[in-house]
C-alpha cells in the first residue's frame, strides 16, 4: 500500500468513527430518561438580569475578562414558610441584587427592596453569596462576598434584614469569588471561608499598576489571600486564616468543604485558577495541613473553577469534582474527578467515568436528578459569548506560551474587543447510571447556551424532584422546573442540629442505606462555584419502597441511626429527638 | 573529542531527555510518563519492524527514539492513543515519503501537523511556559545550541530566531500587537523546543548555509502571516508548508547528492 493510500485509509477510519458516534447520539436522543426540564423563568415571575461592571480604563483591553465572573444564586427558606427562596447577586456597582420569595404556587415575588437586601453594591460588586444561620436563630442570614467590600445581613426573622458588616467585622475588602459556611472548629457556630482571586492590595477601579494578573498559567501563587472568619459567638468574627494555614494565595475561584478523610472534621478544598489546587485537612479545629500529592491533588497545573463532593462510588469516600477548561485545538486538560484509593492517593477518574470534557466549565453540582439513588452531575460552562466570528483563544494560546512576568501585566494582553472565548457552549447534565456518566442535557430540555456561572439544585415546589436555577453571567437568570416520570421513590431530610451542633447541621454526614447499598451525603455550606443549593438532603430510592436505615453523624459528633423512616416526603430530623416529623 | 565529532543525534537525544526530565520532575508537564513510554515504544517498534520489512535487517532505532521523545513532548492529549497514532504516523511517513533515499519532511513535524489539523478534539500542542524556571531554561537552551551546532544547523536556529524577532516587530508596529506579546513566545518552552529540534534535522534542511538561512527565514515569515491570521500551531504548519512548497522543489531542482557527501551519521539516520 502506498503512503497516500494509508493516509486515505486512516482518514476514512476517522470519518467512520465520527459517523458511528453521530448514530449513537441519535439513538440516545430517542431514549427516554424519565426526566425533563422546562424553562419556567417567565412564568415564575423571575426577571433578574445579571450585569457586569467596568474598571480602570488602563485595563480596558481586558474588560471582558475582568467582567467574566460574579453571577451567583443561593437557595434558602429565609422566612421559614417551608418553600425554598432564591437570591441572585449582581456584579455591577449600583445594580441591585434580588431576593425572590417563593409563593409556593409556581410564582415568585421580588421582595429584595422590602427585605433590605437589594442595594448592596454600593462599595463594590457582588461576586459570591451564601446563606448561613450564623447565630442559630432558625433564620438564615446572608453573606455577600464582593469585589470591593464584602457585606453581611442578619435575618431578623420577620422578612427583613439588617446589615451587620462593620459590627461583625466581616467587611473584608478584596476580590472574593467564593464564600462557603463551615463549622471548622465544631463549636456550634458557623464560620466563613472566603476564596479570593485578585490581590487585595490592588484597586481594580483605580490602578497604580497594570501588573494585576497571574504570574504564570500553571503555577501562579500571586492571587488574593483567602480569609477564614471565625465566628466568635458574640456577633463578631475574626480572620484566622493565616494562623490556621489556610490563607491560600492561589487564584481561588471556588472553595468547598467536606470531611474528606472521615475524621469528623470539615476539610477545605480550593479550586485555584492558573495553578495547583489546595487541599487542607483539618487538624481537629486547631489548624489545617496542606496535602500535596505528586502529579495529583495539590500538584496540578490546571485552571480550577469549581469543587463539589459526592459519594459517587457508594464507598463512603467523597469524590471531588473540579471544573477546568477544555477547548479543542487549544487546551484539552479537562475536568477532574478525584477519588481516594485504598492507599490514600487521589486518582483522577474523570475520563473513565465520562465527565472529563465539559468545555469551559464553571459551577458544577452533584444531584440525584432522577431519584435513582445515583449522584448525577450538572455542569455549567461558557466563558465569553460575544462575536460569533471572532475568537480570543488564539490570543490566549499565545499568552500561554509567554513568560509569566509578561502575562502579569495586563498591558501586554491584546484587546478583547468583541471577541468571544469559549462562548455559546452547550451545558452538560451527566446522568449517572451507576456505572458511568453520560451527558443528556440536550435530551431533557437544557438546551440554552448562555455563559453560566452557577447552578442551584433545589426542590422548589416540594415535589420530591430537583429543579435547577442557573446564574447567567451578563444575562437573565434561568429557572428550570423538572418533570420526573420515572416513578422512583425519594426522601428529603431537613436536618436541625442542636447544641453543640450548629442549627443548620452544616457538616452533618448522612448515610442512607437502600437495598443494602449505602450512600454518604454531607450537608454542605454552599459548595460549588456560583451556587448554593437546597439545604435539605435529597435522595432517590429508585423502586425501593423503604429505606433500610439512615445514619446521621451530627457536627457535634453525636451519631444517630433511624429506621422506619417514611418515604416520598420531606422529613424533619432534629438532633437528639427520636421521632422525625 | 570535539562536539562536531559526536553523532549529533546523541546530543539531540540528550537535549530531549533533559526536556523530558525538566517537564516531569520540575515543571509538571501535562503529559506524564505513560505518554512518553507509549510514544517511544510505538516509534521504536515501528522503526524496527519497518526497517526489517523494507531492508531486511535490524538497525539501532536511535532516530526513532528521538522521534518518540519529540512526540511525547510536542503533543498533548488526555488519551494515550493519539501518542501512539502520532508516533506511528511519524515513522511511516519518514519511510514512505522519500526523495533520493532521504525523507522529505521532518517526521515529528508532519505527524504533529496531521494530528493538530485532523484531530483537534483529541490532540493539541499544549503551550508550555518555563514557569519562571529560568535556570532550567538556560541549561536546556545551552544543550540545544550544542546539539544544533554539532548537527551543523546552528545557523538555521539563529536565522529562525532572528527572523521571528523581525516579524514580531512588524506584527507589533504594523498590526498593533502589544510588543511583549509579540516577542513573548520566544521565551517559552514550545518555541525553544521547536527552534532547536524541529528545524535542525540535517535530512530535511538545505545543505548550504545561505539556503538554510533563507529556509529558516521563510518559516519565520510564514509563521508570522499565520499568526496574523490567528491560526494556532503556526510554527508547525509553517515548517511543513515551507518544506513542501520551497524545500521540496529546491531539493528536486538541485539534487541533494550533488551538493555534498552524506556523513556516516546522516546515512544511518536516513535509514
Amino acid at each position: 500500500m502506498t503512503m497516500r493510500g494509508m493516509l486515505r485509509g486512516m482518514i476514512g477510519a476517522a470519518a467512520l468513527i465520527i459517523i458511528l458516534a453521530g448514530c449513537s447520539a441519535k439513538e440516545q436522543e430517542q431514549q427516554a430518561y424519565g426526566i425533563s426540564f422546562e424553562d419556567v423563568t417567565q412564568a415564575a415571575g423571575v426577571t433578574f438580569e445579571h450585569e457586569k461592571d467596568t474598571f480602570d480604563p488602563k485595563v480596558s483591553n481586558i474588560y471582558p475578562w475582568l467582567g467574566s465572573t460574579g453571577a451567583g444564586v443561593a437557595i434558602a427558606d429565609y422566612n421559614g414558610d417551608g418553600w425554598m427562596d432564591v437570591y441572585f447577586i449582581n456584579s455591577k456597582r449600583g445594580a441591585a441584587n434580588a431576593l425572590y420569595k417563593n409563593n409556593g404556587d409556581g410564582t415568585f415575588e421580588d421582595v429584595s427592596e422590602a427585605a433590605g437586601v437589594a442595594d448592596v453594591n454600593t462599595d463594590g460588586m457582588s461576586e459570591s453569596v451564601v446563606w448561613l444561620d450564623y447565630n442559630n436563630s432558625g433564620y438564615p442570614s446572608l453573606f455577600i462576598g464582593s469585589w470591593g467590600k464584602s457585606r453581611m445581613f442578619r435575618n431578623n426573622g420577620d422578612g427583613t434584614f439588617t446589615e451587620i458588616t462593620d459590627m461583625a467585622g466581616v467587611g473584608y475588602r478584596g476580590y472574593v469569588n467564593k464564600v462557603i459556611a463551615l463549622d471548622y472548629d465544631r463549636d456550634g457556630l458557623l464560620d466563613l471561608y472566603l476564596g479570593c482571586y485578585f490581590r487585595e492590595t490592588d484597586d481594580l477601579w483605580n490602578l497604580a499598576s497594570t501588573k494585576i494578573m497571574h504570574s504564570d498559567f500553571e503555577r501562579a501563587r500571586n492571587g488574593g489571600r483567602n480569609v477564614l472568619y471565625h465566628n466568635n459567638g458574640d456577633g463578631t468574627f475574626t480572620d484566622v486564616a493565616a494562623q490556621l494555614g489556610v490563607d491560600d494565595t492561589g487564584w481561588t475561584l471556588a472553595a468547598g468543604s467536606a470531611d474528606l478523610n472521615g475524621d469528623g472534621w470539615p476539610d477545605i478544598y480550593n479550586a485555584n485558577d492558573f495553578g495547583p489546587d489546595s487541599l487542607f485537612l483539618n487538624q481537629e479545629g486547631k489548624g489545617f495541613k496542606k496535602v500535596v500529592q505528586t502529579r495529583g491533588v495539590g500538584d496540578d497545573t490546571f485552571k480550577g473553577m469549581n469543587v463539589d463532593f459526592a459519594d459517587v462510588f457508594h464507598d463512603g469516600r467523597l469524590t471531588n469534582y473540579v471544573s477546568n477548561i477544555s477547548k479543542e485545538t487549544y487546551l484539552l486538560e479537562g475536568n477532574q474527578m478525584w477519588h481516594e484509593d485504598d492507599d490514600g492517593i487521589y486518582r483522577d477518574v474523570a475520563e473513565e467515568m465520562g465527565v472529563k470534557q465539559a468545555g469551559f466549565s464553571w459551577g458544577a453540582r452533584f444531584l440525584d436528578v432522577d431519584n435513582s439513588g445515583q449522584m448525577s452531575l450538572m455542569v455549567t460552562n461558557g466563558f465569553i459569548s460575544a462575536s460569533k466570528k471572532k475568537d480570543y483563544w488564539f490570543d490566549m494560546g499565545t499568552l500561554a506560551t509567554t513568560p509569566g512576568y509578561i502575562v502579569e501585566d495586563a498591558n501586554n494582553w491584546p484587546a478583547f474587543k468583541d471577541k468571544s472565548m469559549s462562548g455559546y457552549e452547550k451545558k452538560k447534565l451527566f446522568l449517572n447510571d451507576g456505572q458511568s456518566f453520560k451527558d443528556i442535557a440536550q435530551n431533557v430540555g437544557l438546551t440554552f447556551t448562555d455563559d453560566t456561572r452557577g447552578v442551584a439544585a433545589v426542590d422548589l415546589w416540594n415535589r420530591g424532584t430537583l429543579d435547577l436555577v442557573f446564574a447567567v453571567q451578563g444575562g437573565p437568570a434561568r429557572m428550570y422546573k423538572s418533570t420526573n416520570t420515572t416513578g422512583n421513590h425519594w426522601i428529603t431530610l431537613k436536618l436541625i442540629g442542636t447544641p453543640p451542633s450548629n442549627r443548620e447541621a452544616v457538616g452533618a454526614k448522612v448515610t442512607i442505606t437502600v437495598n443494602g447499598v449505602s450512600t454518604l451525603i454531607e450537608r454542605d455550606g454552599g459548595n460549588s462555584h456560583g451556587g448554593q443549593s437546597d439545604p435539605r438532603i435529597h435522595f432517590g430510592l429508585k423502586q425501593a419502597t423503604a429505606v433500610d436505615r439512615i445514619r446521621i453523624e451530627w457536627p457535634s459528633g453525636r451519631v444517630e441511626e433511624r429506621t422506619n423512616i417514611p418515604i416520598d416526603r420531606i422529613v424533619t430530623v432534629v438532633e437528639g429527638v427520636e421521632d422525625p416529623s | 573529542m570535539t562536539w562536531s565529532r559526536i553523532d549529533p543525534r546523541y546530543l539531540v537525544l540528550l537535549f530531549l531527555i533533559s526536556f523530558v526530565l525538566a517537564g516531569q520532575l520540575l515543571l509538571g508537564f501535562f503529559q506524564q510518563w505513560d505518554s512518553l513510554f507509549v510514544s517511544v515504544g510505538t516509534s521504536v517498534t515501528a522503526e524496527l519492524v519497518l526497517v526489517r520489512l523494507l531492508r531486511g535487517r535490524w538497525t539501532p532505532p536511535l532516530s526513532a527514539l528521538i522521534t518518540g521523545l519529540g512526540i511525547s513532548l510536542l503533543l498533548s492529549s488526555y488519551l494515550l492513543w493519539p501518542y501512539v497514532l502520532a508516533s506511528l504516523l511519524a515513522i511511516i511517513i519518514k519511510h514512505a515519503v522519500r526523495l533520493r533515499g532521504k525523507h522529505v519532511f521532518n517526521p515529528n513535524n508532519v505527524a504533529m501537523c496531521m494530528m493538530l489539523y485532523f484531530l483537534p478534539q483529541y490532540a493539541v500542542s499544549t503551550p508550555k511556559q518555563w514557569t519562571n524556571g529560568y535556570e532550567v531554561m538556560a541549561f536546556i537552551l545551552l544543550l540545544g545550541a550544542i546539539a544544533a551546532y554539532s548537527a551543523g544547523r546552528l545557523d538555521t536556529v539563529l536565522a529562525f530566531i532572528l527572523g521571528f524577532a523581525w516579524f514580531a516587530l512588524i506584527r507589533c508596529y504594523v498590526f498593533d500587537e502589544p510588543l511583549l506579546y509579540a516577542f513573548g513566545p520566544m521565551l517559552g518552552a514550545s518555541f525553544q523546543l521547536f527552534s532547536f529540534f524541529m528545524i535542525t534535522d540535517p535530512q530535511t534542511t538545505p545543505p548550504t548555509r545561505m539556503a538554510r538561512v533563507v529556509f529558516a527565514f521563510c518559516i519565520a515569515g510564514l509563521d508570522a502571516w499565520l499568526r496574523i491570521q490567528e491560526i494556532t500551531n503556526s510554527t508547525f504548519y509553517s515548517a511543513f508548508l515551507v518544506a513542501l512548497l520551497i524545500g521540496l522543489p529546491y531539493r528536486v531542482y538541485k539534487g541533494r547528492n550533488r551538493i555534498r557527501p552524506v556523513s556516516i551519521a546522516e546515512r544511518e539516520e536516513s535509514q
